[in-house]
């Protein structure tokens, strides 16, 4: 009898318990993010569609040997023995598994991997995505200098190569980006210096490598 | 259902060209409409506030687009879905038992509306034994479940039947004995006359008119009608992790969305019957007055169905053995204890 009459008031008063917690929780903020009206914050180190900053990437094709899926792909130009013109670095969205492995293996951490995780497409071969057409490049260069020392690259490679300085040309008008990679070595004195260094290196126009 | 012509003052010169047949004729039509426009908006509203409710207490923020405001405009699209949708019959199934089961439930459900009363003059009709009708209409549910769990011809669905078979004698007898200290304090059975019983504020409800005995009365009414609504935590027949919905698993279409809004009405339903015999129906609680009946009924009736899904969010489904406990072994004889408590105390206090 003593049992019944606990197991009722245990029952009421776990009820009662249960209640006042729900009832709690009726009034609490909801945790809810309202997705395609309200971004989603990612976590530090989220692996994301990749940035590439083309005024340092070198064209030295690390990272397309390092994928596991050999979704990267690089065209490039050598220009002179310094300057590599990068004219489209492709990741193909429908293959890449965003594994990170392309992310250490650059010399000069010109390829990251951002926060933007919106892919969904209505053609399969918009995934494929041009990252030098994404353009974006290191903070400390502006765009007018970069377009002044991109024009010095062209003249230098006008007489020995028409075709690719014409190509580079093209390239250039394009409103989104300026292309060109540089060696980082002796990129990382000369943020605005480049003018001067350039008289050095002129005289090693003539090598050049196809790609 | 003359009753509502004349107290809804309805254009007397419409009804008086026209012969005494003709005019009952309308007269019934434009009550039966008006208890399915009831049913229907009812139906909706509070499929839409459940949602709201689960999904808050879940810290959730349910439907939201749908509308602009907050999905308000869920549940009409979600009926529109309904209709449109193909209604599927298994092909071993019993195909017209299968088709009634859910007219049978929501019927049970629609034809419960008729003797509440919204106001002084607002009724459909005033049985003089309204509260006898609703509990004898209410429980026909039960046997329209139970067809649809022999018709689907699926072993998860005739368990959900049995299970409501099993659940119908458990609560039948508490809910009646919950009843009965209300209708001992207002002598009728008529739901507007025990309202009038109940006139002048909240100390003159019926909760209080019997002492400890109608609150507790009060509340094991409120328990038992859940489980009369096949309601979580005495979701039994319906039971959806381990029945995959019980009886209308099989349902599809219009016939689903028939049971759920049978379902919806049957809490509306309940709720009302608790509000008009315990907590003085449209009766405001300071007794002033002023507020229309309807809109004092609604208020008690959204309280208490806010309760109902306060309890479904909150706690786990009972099993077969521990609702047969909680009916036979305390609800039971609490029923008793309270009917000749009440009895008791209206006598000598």
């Amino acid at each position: 009898m003593r049992a019944y009459f606990r197991n009722i008031y245990e029952g009421l008063k776990s009820a009662v318990a249960g209640l006042r917690v729900t009832f709690g929780y009726l009034f609490k903020k909801s945790v809810t993010v309202h997705y395609p009206f309200e971004e989603v914050k990612v976590a530090n180190g989220f692996r994301g569609l990749h940035h590439l900053k083309v005024d340092i990437c070198i064209a030295c094709n690390q990272c397309a040997n390092a994928c596991p899926v050999s979704c990267i792909e690089q065209t490039f130009d050598r220009i002179d023995k310094e300057n590599v013109l990068v004219s489209r670095f492709s990741i193909d969205y429908n293959k890449c598994l965003f594994c990170w492995y392309c992310i250490p293996v650059c010399p000069t951490e010109c390829i990251t991997m951002g926060a933007e995780y919106e892919l969904a497409t209505f053609d399969r071969k918009s995934l494929d995505y041009d990252l030098v057409a994404r353009g974006e490049r290191t903070a400390k260069r502006n765009m007018t200098l970069f377009r002044e020392e991109f024009v010095q690259v062209i003249e230098k490679v006008r007489e020995k190569k028409p075709e690719l300085a014409e190509k580079a040309e093209g390239l250039m008008g394009d409103p989104r980006v300026g292309l060109c990679g540089r060696n980082p070595e002796k990129d990382k004195s000369a943020s605005s210096g480049f003018v001067e260094e350039e008289a050095d290196s002129q005289a090693s126009v003539s090598e050049e490598v196809a790609p | 259902m003359s009753e509502l012509a004349q107290n809804l003052t309805l254009p007397g010169a419409l009804l008086a060209g026209l012969s005494p047949g003709v005019a009952a004729m309308l007269v019934m039509f434009a009550s039966c409409a008006a208890v399915l426009g009831v049913v229907a908006l009812n139906g909706m509203f509070l499929v839409w506030w459940e949602r709201k409710i689960s999904a808050h207490i879940q810290s959730r923020v349910g439907p939201m687009t749908t509308g602009y405001w907050h999905g308000w405009l869920q549940s009409i699209a979600d009926g529109v879905k309904l209709l449109l949708k193909e209604n599927i019959i298994p092909l071993m199934a019993d195909r017209w038992l299968f088709m009634l089961a859910p007219l049978v439930v929501f019927m049970s459900a629609f034809m419960a509306f008729v003797p509440i009363p919204w106001g002084e003059k607002l009724i459909v009709a005033d049985l003089n034994v309204g509260v006898l009708y609703i509990a004898a209409i209410t429980s026909l549910s039960a046997i329209g479940v139970i067809m649809a769990g022999w018709a689907s011809n699926n072993k998860w669905s005739l368990y959900g039947g049995m299970r409501a078979a099993a659940q119908i004698v458990s609560y039948e007898i508490p809910v009646g004995l919950a009843l009965v200290p209300a209708l001992l304090a207002s002598s009728t059975l008529s739901m507007q006359g025990i309202v009038e019983v109940q006139a002048g504020g909240i100390w003159n409800w019926n909760i209080f008119a019997g002492g400890p005995f109608t609150i507790v009365a009060f509340g094991a009414l409120f328990l038992a009608s859940l489980a009369e609504v096949n309601r979580a935590p005495f979701d039994l027949p319906e039971a959806e992790s381990e029945l995959v919905c019980g009886f209308h698993t099989e349902y599809s279409g219009m016939c689903f969305a028939f049971f759920f809004l049978a379902e919806y009405s049957e809490m509306f339903v309940v709720a009302v019957v608790a509000s008009v015999l315990y907590l003085g129906g449209w009766h405001d609680p300071l007794g002033l007055g002023i507020l229309p009946g309807p809109v004092v009924l609604m208020a008690k009736v959204l309280l208490l169905v806010f309760v109902q899904m306060w309890f479904r969010w909150t706690f786990p489904r009972l099993r077969v053995d521990q609702l047969m406990y909680l009916a036979w072994k305390v609800l039971t004889p609490l029923g008793f204890i309270n009917v000749f408590g009440a009895a008791f105390w209206l006598i000598l206090v």
